[in-house]
């Protein structure tokens, strides 16, 4: 509740031009667009700049929101959009790999590391859409229905494509550990 | 919950950016005025211009179409005057 209307707080003041308070709504919203970034382009570095781009954007489109949640959608739009362009526009391999970025700073601990970077991989490798689908409903823990608001596609699209995602993974996963 | 589906949220943890993230944000944001604000202020500025103009053309404009009438107005009094005085000059004569 205190958070809300912190956040909310900075909003109103970033609208009326207030930098810190702006800093403020970057320092909210960094993880989200960051994580969405680095589980797309599995690439630290890239994933950063593409997340500051990101703010920057925002900055010049502040006066277009109505609220501090308007915000966050925004960015996760925006973020999801630029990640599939950018992987759509340079399909190349990772120069960086997750191993070079940092540890997460909050979060469970993952019971098993292998089978975690195995399915960060796998997810990675999904097409472009599929994996924004799949790291929208299981990263953001967005309903079908907010994935398809997000990416603005048919929610049918949503469904079908993280249906398929889900067999995709299943099979990949299956196979990895085949090989093992 | 399909195992999967939960083993995907563990996978998938947030992720915060390297120390120092927001205020490299910030430096890249020029200092000042927000860019849309000086873009709003830049066309309110040339809105003003182009009204206080347009007012003032339109003055101007009027102030010579006035000179104009009186100067056509005193020339066709001056003609009409000339005209009664030969008209005067013949009848008296």
């Amino acid at each position: 509740m205190v958070e809300t209307a912190k956040v909310c707080d900075a909003f109103s003041r970033a609208l009326a031009g207030d930098r810190s308070a702006f800093a403020e709504l970057v320092r909210k919203h960094q993880a989200m667009v960051f994580s969405i970034a680095l589980h797309s382009l599995r690439d630290a570095s890239l994933a950063e700049e593409l997340a500051q781009e990101v703010f920057l954007d925002l900055y010049g489109h502040l006066r277009d929101l109505q609220s501090a949640a308007h915000v966050e959608f925004w960015l996760r739009k925006v973020a999801s959009r630029r990640c599939i362009d950018y992987v759509r526009r340079r399909r190349r391999q990772p120069s960086v790999g997750l191993e070079d970025a940092p540890e997460p700073a909050t979060g469970p601990v993952e019971r098993d590391p292998f089978l975690s970077e195995t399915l960060r991989r796998l997810t990675a490798s999904l097409p472009d859409r599929a994996r924004m689908v799949v790291l929208l409903r299981y990263r953001e823990d967005l309903a079908p229905a907010e994935i398809a608001e997000t990416l603005d596609i048919p929610l049918n699209s949503v469904k079908s494509s993280l249906h398929r995602a889900l067999a995709m993974l299943r099979e990949k996963l299956e196979r990895t550990q085949v090989r093992k | 919950m399909n195992d999967l589906e939960d083993q995907l949220r563990r996978a998938l943890l947030r992720q915060e950016p390297p120390e120092g993230f927001a205020d490299r944000v910030m430096e890249r944001i020029p200092a000042g005025r927000r860019g849309w604000q000086r873009n709003w202020m830049a066309v309110a500025a040339a809105a003003c211009i182009a009204v206080v103009g347009g007012a003032s053309w339109e003055q101007h404009q009027r102030r010579v179409e006035g000179e104009k009438a009186k100067e056509e107005l005193i020339y066709a009094l001056t003609v009409a005057s000339e005209s009664l005085q030969t008209t005067k000059q013949i009848v008296t004569r």
